[in-house]
C-alpha cells in the first residue's frame, strides 16, 4: 500500500529543524556564517529530500505484525528501565533482571535456563569486564548485593 | 625508513603483539555469527580498546575488522545469510557450492582469497597512504571542505541499494545529530534546550554503539522467529590440484578492483565485491557456471571485499576522513584518545601509523593459520541461538556506552540512536551515512566557516582548481546515483510526458 506518510513526517521534521535553527544566532566573528549554518542546512536538505520522495517514490508499507512491534517496543522500554535501574541497584542485579525479562520477550519459557543464564550471565559479564578488562561498571552503596 | 623502524619497535611491544591475534580471533568469531558484523563487533569492544594504549587499541579493532570481514563469508556460504552486505556477493556461488557438497572447499577458498586480498591491500595501503598524506599537507580549509562534501555525497548516493533521497536524509540526520552541542568555531551551544548534558554534545561512541549494536539487536528481536538451519556437511577442505594457481588471475584482478573502489570514501566493500564478481564473470571463459557453484565467484567476491576494506583506510589515515563505517569507528578511537587523525599524524605519531600498517600485515598473515586450524569451530558459530545471543549483545552495548564517561546520559543516547538506527533500517534507510556524517560533518562545517572567514565572507574559494575538481566528482556521484535509480528517472519522465 502506497503511503506519503513517511515523506510528510520528514517534511515536518525538516521544518521543525529549520525553525529551531533560525533561533540560533547568526555569526558574530567577522564574516562567519555562524552556528546556525549546519542545522539550517540539514533541515533544508531533509525538506528537499522529503519533497523529492513525495514526487517520485511513495512508500510501500510492509505489515510487520503486532507481535513483532510489541516485542520491539517492550524491549526498548525494558532497556530504558534497565538503564535507570543500573545506577540505583547496581550492575549485577539490574542485568540479571534485564537478561531474564529479555529472554522471556525472546520466547524462552523454560525456567531453569532462564534463571541460570540470567544469574550466571550477569555475574560472568561483571567479572570479565570489571575485574579482568578493568571496564568501569555501575555500582551502588548497597554493599555486595549492589555490585 | 626511520618511521618504519619506529612502527616496528612499537609493534614489538608485548601488549600490541598479544592484541593482534586476540583481535583476529574475536573478529572471526563475531563475523561468523549471523547478525553480528565487524562494525557491531568493533563498537562492542571499544570500551576495552580505550583501556589500552592507542596503538594496542587500534590494533585490537583492526584485528576484529579484518577477522570479521573474512568470517562474514561463513554464514554466507553455509546459510545463504551474508554476515555483512560486503559478503552478499559471496552467496551467489558460495551457497550453491554448499548445496553441491563443497562447503568446506568454499570456506577454504574464501579464506585464501580474504588473506590474499587483505595482504595485497595492506601493502598498497602502506605505500599509498604516506604519499597521499604528503600531498595532503598542502591542503587548506577549501580542500578539506570539498573532500568532506565528497565523502558525504558518495556515502549518501553510491553506497548501498537505497535510493538517493534516503541516503541524503540519513546523512542529514547525521549532520543534525552532530549539530547538538557547542559549535566548533564560536563555541555557541546549539539545540541543547538549556540542558547542560546536551550542551556537551551527543558522544560519538554512544551514538555509534546505538546505531549499529542496539539497532541490530532490535532488528533481530523483531525477526526472532529466524530458525537456524540444520548442520551442513562440510566435505573436504582441500582446494584440489593446482587450486591456487587456477584462482590466481581472479584473485589479482579482483584485489585491484576491490582496492580501487575502496579508495573512494563512503563506498563500502559490497560495491567492490559486486563489481569484482561481475567483471570476473564477464571475462570468464565459461560465465554460465557462475551462480551455480563456481569457485571463481567466491574468490572474486572475497578478495575484492577484503582489499576494498584496506582501500577504505587510505583516506582514513591520510586525510582523517573515514572511508566506511568501520573506519569511522577507528577514527573514533583516535579522537577519544586525543589524537587528531589526518596527514599530520604521519609526522606527529609515526609509531601509531606505521605500527598499524605492520600490525595489519601480521594480522592477515595470522588469519591464514587461524582460519585453517579453527575452520570447523568457526563454522559452528553460525549455530548460536539468537534467543540467547541478543540479550547479551544489548548488555554489552550498555556497558560500552556507560564506560566512556560512567554517565547514564550516554547510555540513554545509545538507546535513542539505537531506536533511530532500527527505524531507519526497518524502513530501508542506510545507516552508514548517518555515522559518516557525524564524523565528517564537523570537518565540513569547520573548514567551510574558516574558508569563508579567511576570504572576507566570499565563497569564490570553491572555484579554486582542486576544490572545484573534488566538488565536481561529488556532483558526478549524485548524478550517477540518480541514473542508477532508474525507476525514479522513469517515473519522473512518465509524469513529465503526461503533462
Amino acid at each position: 500500500m502506497k503511503s506519503y506518510k513517511p515523506a510528510l513526517l520528514w517534511l515536518a521534521v525538516g521544518l521543525l529543524v529549520i525553525t529551531l535553527a533560525l533561533k540560533i544566532p547568526v555569526g558574530r566573528l567577522g564574516d562567519d556564517p555562524g552556528p546556525q549554518a549546519l542545522p539550517l542546512a540539514s533541515g533544508i536538505i531533509i525538506c528537499l529530500a522529503a519533497l523529492f520522495s513525495m514526487l517520485t517514490a511513495p512508500y510501500d508499507a510492509e505489515d510487520l505484525g503486532k507481535m513483532a512491534i510489541l516485542r520491539v517496543c517492550t524491549s526498548v522500554l525494558l532497556i530504558g528501565i534497565y538503564i535507570q535501574l543500573m545506577d540505583r541497584i547496581g550492575f549485577v542485579l539490574s542485568t540479571t533482571l534485564f537478561i531474564g525479562l529479555q529472554l522471556i520477550i525472546m520466547g524462552q519459557r523454560k525456567v531453569l535456563p532462564l534463571i541460570s543464564l540470567s544469574i550466571l550471565g550477569s555475574v560472568t559479564v561483571y567479572y570479565v569486564f570489571n575485574s579482568l578488562l578493568r571496564v568501569p561498571l555501575a555500582t551502588t552503596n548497597i554493599g555486595p548485593v549492589g555490585i | 625508513m626511520n618511521a618504519w623502524m619506529e612502527g616496528l619497535s612499537a609493534v614489538a611491544e608485548p601488549t600490541v603483539l598479544v592484541m593482534i591475534p586476540v583481535g583476529v580471533v574475536l573478529g572471526v568469531i563475531i563475523g561468523a555469527i549471523p547478525g553480528l558484523s565487524a562494525t557491531v563487533g568493533m563498537a562492542l569492544f571499544l570500551p576495552f580498546a580505550f583501556s589500552l594504549d592507542p596503538l594496542s587499541g587500534l590494533v585490537l579493532l583492526l584485528g576484529i575488522y579484518n577477522g570479521a570481514c573474512y568470517s562474514a563469508a561463513i554464514p554466507a556460504v553455509l546459510l545463504r545469510t551474508p554476515g555483512t552486505p560486503a559478503s552478499a556477493a559471496t552467496v551467489f556461488d558460495g551457497y550453491p557450492m554448499t548445496l553441491n557438497g563443497q562447503a568446506g572447499r568454499a570456506l577454504t577458498i574464501s579464506l585464501y582469497a580474504s588473506v590474499f586480498g587483505g595482504l595485497v591491500g595492506a601493502v598498497l595501503l602502506s605505500t599509498m597512504s604516506p604519499v597521499l598524506a604528503g600531498y595532503a599537507r598542502n591542503f587548506g580549509s577549501p580542500e578539506y571542505f570539498a573532500i568532506a562534501i565528497l565523502a558525504l555525497t558518495i556515502v549518501a548516493s553510491i553506497g548501498g541499494d537505497a535510493p538517493l533521497w534516503k541516503g541524503v536524509i540519513a546523512a542529514s540526520i547525521g549532520l543534525l545529530l552532530v549539530s547538538v552541542g557547542f559549535d566548533p568555531v564560536a563555541g555557541f551551544p546549539r539545540l541543547s534546550f538549556g540542558n547542560t548534558q546536551l550542551a556537551s554534545g551527543l558522544g560519538l561512541i554512544p551514538l555509534l554503539i546505538g546505531l549499529f549494536g542496539v539497532a541490530e539487536a532490535l532488528l533481530q528481536i523483531q525477526r526472532h522467529n529466524l530458525k537456524i538451519k540444520g548442520n551442513r556437511k562440510l566435505g573436504t577442505f582441500r582446494l584440489g590440484k593446482g587450486g591456487f594457481r587456477r584462482l590466481a588471475p581472479t584473485l589479482m584482478g579482483s584485489t585491484g578492483v576491490g582496492f580501487g573502489t575502496g579508495l573512494l570514501p563512503g563506498v563500502g566493500g559490497d560495491v567492490g565485491a559486486f563489481m569484482a564478481y561481475n567483471e570476473t564473470k564477464r571475462f570468464a571463459k565459461s560465465p554460465a557456471k557462475f551462480g551455480k557453484g563456481d569457485e571463481r565467484g567466491v574468490a572474486a567476491a572475497e578478495a575484492a571485499n577484503n582489499a576494498s576494506n584496506m582501500g577504505s583506510l587510505v583516506s582514513t589515515f591520510s586525510l582523517g576522513i573515514p572511508g566506511n563505517a568501520q573506519a569511522a569507528v577507528l577514527l573514533g578511537v583516535l579522537l577519544i584518545a586525543g589524537i587528531q587523525p589526518g596527514p599530520g599524524l604521519f609526522e606527529a605519531a609515526p609509531n601509531l601509523v606505521y605500527g598499524s600498517f605492520i600490525a595489519m600485515t601480521i594480522a592477515f598473515l595470522l588469519l591464514l593459520p587461524i582460519g585453517i586450524i579453527g575452520i570447523r569451530v568457526w563454522a559452528r558459530m553460525v549455530q548460536v541461538k539468537p534467543t540467547y545471543l541478543w540479550p547479551f549483545v544489548l548488555v554489552f552495548c550498555v556497558i560500552g556506552s556507560y564506560s566512556v564517561r560512567t554517565n547514564v546520559f550516554d547510555v540513554m543516547v545509545t538507546l535513542f540512536s539505537g531506536v533511530l538506527g532500527y527505524l531507519l533500517t526497518r524502513y530501508g534507510y542506510p545507516v552508514a551515512p548517518v555515522l559518516i556524517a557525524v564524523l565528517v560533518g564537523p570537518i565540513a562545517e569547520e573548514n567551510y566557516r574558516r574558508a569563508v572567514i579567511n576570504n572576507g565572507g566570499e565563497i569564490g574559494w570553491m572555484l579554486q582548481p582542486l576544490p572545484l575538481a573534488i566538488l565536481a566528482i561529488a556532483l558526478v556521484a549524485i548524478v550517477a546515483s540518480l541514473v542508477r535509480d532508474n525507476a525514479l528517472v522513469k517515473r519522473l519522465m512518465t509524469r513529465a510526458t503526461r503533462r
